[in-house]
């Protein structure tokens, strides 16, 4: 990867293509050619303008338009930079030793995580903030539907602490984007809930809450009739009241 | 086009807005009615004690009409079934009032035991509402406040009052029982506040220390359960009865059909004119 982000270097645009009007037409025809060809991500495919963003970005951060194609994603309209990207980026710039994934605190607990060190080029260490399952959790990358969270956190954990590594240390590569696993991420737990699934959940959290403090069987009694117009509540209801009766045997 | 098989009669008044058929019930105050038996009780009055007696009790015996507030209220409704022109009342405390009904009901559950979300919409008459729970006696309905000092502030409004009576009158409860709490705000909601609140002040660079001052003062804001006791987050105001309301309620309901039947006929023959 960083080799390609070498070769690809040599191939970036030498002035921004919207800051002369010579600049600005000869790069809308390159647009419009790169636009033409299937061999391109679909986002660009019959999309000048999406190409000739992929151009600037090119341009400001010194690399192939084609490199910035293959790895700038647009995540509901975000543009995001694939994690991958970041992490070759920061290695191949010349500012950094490769980056390093060091992983602290003990595994399945909420301190373990991650963050990327490196050295700059003056020998000086450079630490990336640290990602844990407490950041995790907070944050609710973890709850989302199909969150990668819950089947490659490793991964993961260095994607992310890669990201936030570039963010502070980098942030003119990255262009202020996020990451795409970051993207997706916040994009989802941003996403507003519905309050009746809300409400739903929630009553039957209360109500569980409130059965673990009822011990008498006439409260259960008349708390089953409240709750008849619910199948999982009465169920619920009923499970304590044979909790209960075991007990007592 | 006009949707022409619109039926009045088939609208049914949400209990949450019946206020706004209900004001201006009295067309007389206290105050110009005692003047009125004052004068009227005079063997002989003046001129002018004549004339104010005359407009007295004219504006005592004036029929009832629903006031302009009502009309604009009733417009909305027509504007709603006909053209289906709805405005968006949304807004974050709509959004924590609904996202946040199960905890303020599990905030009063000490008080009345565990209380199921009604669901059931009740109907009578004219008038229809879902209150928020029930028990035998009492209609119970919560109201999330958005924050500390809201929720200090909150009275019984004459909104409030009037959802109350109708929930009264649709379900035959004596008395109502509006609960004021105050919970958490979502992480969602507190979110937004933070973004809305560094972006007011020019902060882009959320590792900064400003914005992370902003983001731990705006959290400070919204949650209150690590540092306010349950107990002091519940305020309880209780609303009787009362047949007066009902009946008014019911009255202007059936004038508002009235109303309505007239705004659609004003609408199918509408034509545009110079004034």
């Amino acid at each position: 990867m960083n080799e390609l982000v070498n070769q690809a270097k040599a191939l970036a645009p030498s002035e921004g293509v919207f800051s002369t009007l010579q600049g600005f037409e000869h790069w809308q025809r390159v647009a419009k050619m790169i636009s033409e060809s299937n061999i391109v991500p679909s986002n660009y495919q019959k999309n000048v303008a999406n190409v000739m963003i992929a151009i600037e970005m090119a341009n400001r951060i010194g690399v192939s338009p084609f490199m910035v194609m293959q790895n700038l994603d647009i995540i509901k309209g975000k543009p995001s930079w694939s994690s991958t990207f970041i992490i070759s980026a920061i290695n191949s710039c010349g500012r950094f030793e490769p980056l390093r994934f060091v992983f602290e605190g003990q595994p399945k607990t909420d301190g373990y995580g991650c963050r990327a060190i490196t050295k700059d080029k003056n020998g000086q260490e450079c630490k990336g903030p640290l990602v844990n399952w407490q950041m995790v959790k907070a944050e609710g990358w973890f709850d989302k539907s199909g969150s990668k969270w819950k089947t490659m956190p490793e991964l993961m954990f260095q994607y992310r602490a890669a990201s936030f590594f570039g963010r502070l240390y980098a942030p003119d590569i990255m262009n202020g984007m996020h990451s795409v696993e970051e993207t997706i991420d916040v994009i989802a737990s941003k996403a507003k809930p519905d309050p009746e699934k809300v409400s739903n959940e929630k009553e039957l959290t209360r109500l569980e809450k409130h059965l673990a403090t009822v011990t008498d069987a006439e409260d259960l009694d008349l708390l089953l009739q409240t709750v008849s117009h619910s199948e999982t509540m009465t169920e619920m209801v009923q499970a304590r009241i044979d909790e209960l009766n075991t007990e007592e045997q | 086009m006009i949707e022409t098989t619109f039926n009045p009669e088939e609208i049914r008044f949400r209990a949450s807005g019946i206020y706004h058929l209900c004001t201006h019930l009295e067309s007389i105050t206290e105050k110009q009615l005692e003047m009125l038996d004052t004068l009227a009780a005079k063997e002989k009055r003046t001129e002018k004690q004549g004339e104010t007696l005359t407009g007295l009790i004219a504006k005592r015996d004036k029929p009832d009409e629903l006031p302009s507030g009502a009309i604009t209220h009733l417009y909305d409704i027509y504007d709603s079934h006909v053209y289906g022109i709805r405005e968006d009342i949304g807004g974050k405390h709509i959004d924590k009032g609904n996202l946040c009904e199960q905890d303020s009901l599990e905030l009063i559950t000490p008080y009345f035991g565990f209380l199921v979300k009604n669901v059931e919409t009740f109907e009578n008459g004219l008038i229809k509402g879902t209150p928020d729970a029930l028990t035998d006696e009492v209609v119970i309905d919560t109201k999330t406040s958005w924050n500390l000092r809201t929720w200090r502030a909150a009275e019984v409004t004459a909104l409030y009052e009037w959802q109350l009576q109708a929930y009264m009158h649709l379900t035959g409860r004596k008395k109502a029982i509006l609960a004021y709490c105050l919970v958490d705000t979502p992480m969602m909601l507190i979110e937004d506040e933070i973004k809305r609140q560094t972006y007011y002040k020019g902060i882009i660079d959320d590792v900064s220390d400003e914005y992370h001052e902003i983001e731990m003062q705006v959290q400070r804001n919204m949650i209150f359960s690590d540092r306010i006791p349950a107990k002091n987050r519940v305020k309880f105001l209780t609303i009787d009865r009362d047949e007066k309301k009902i009946d008014a309620m019911k009255r202007r309901s059936e004038m508002a059909i009235s109303k309505l039947k007239e705004i659609h006929e004003l609408e199918l023959n509408y034509k545009p004119e110079l004034r």
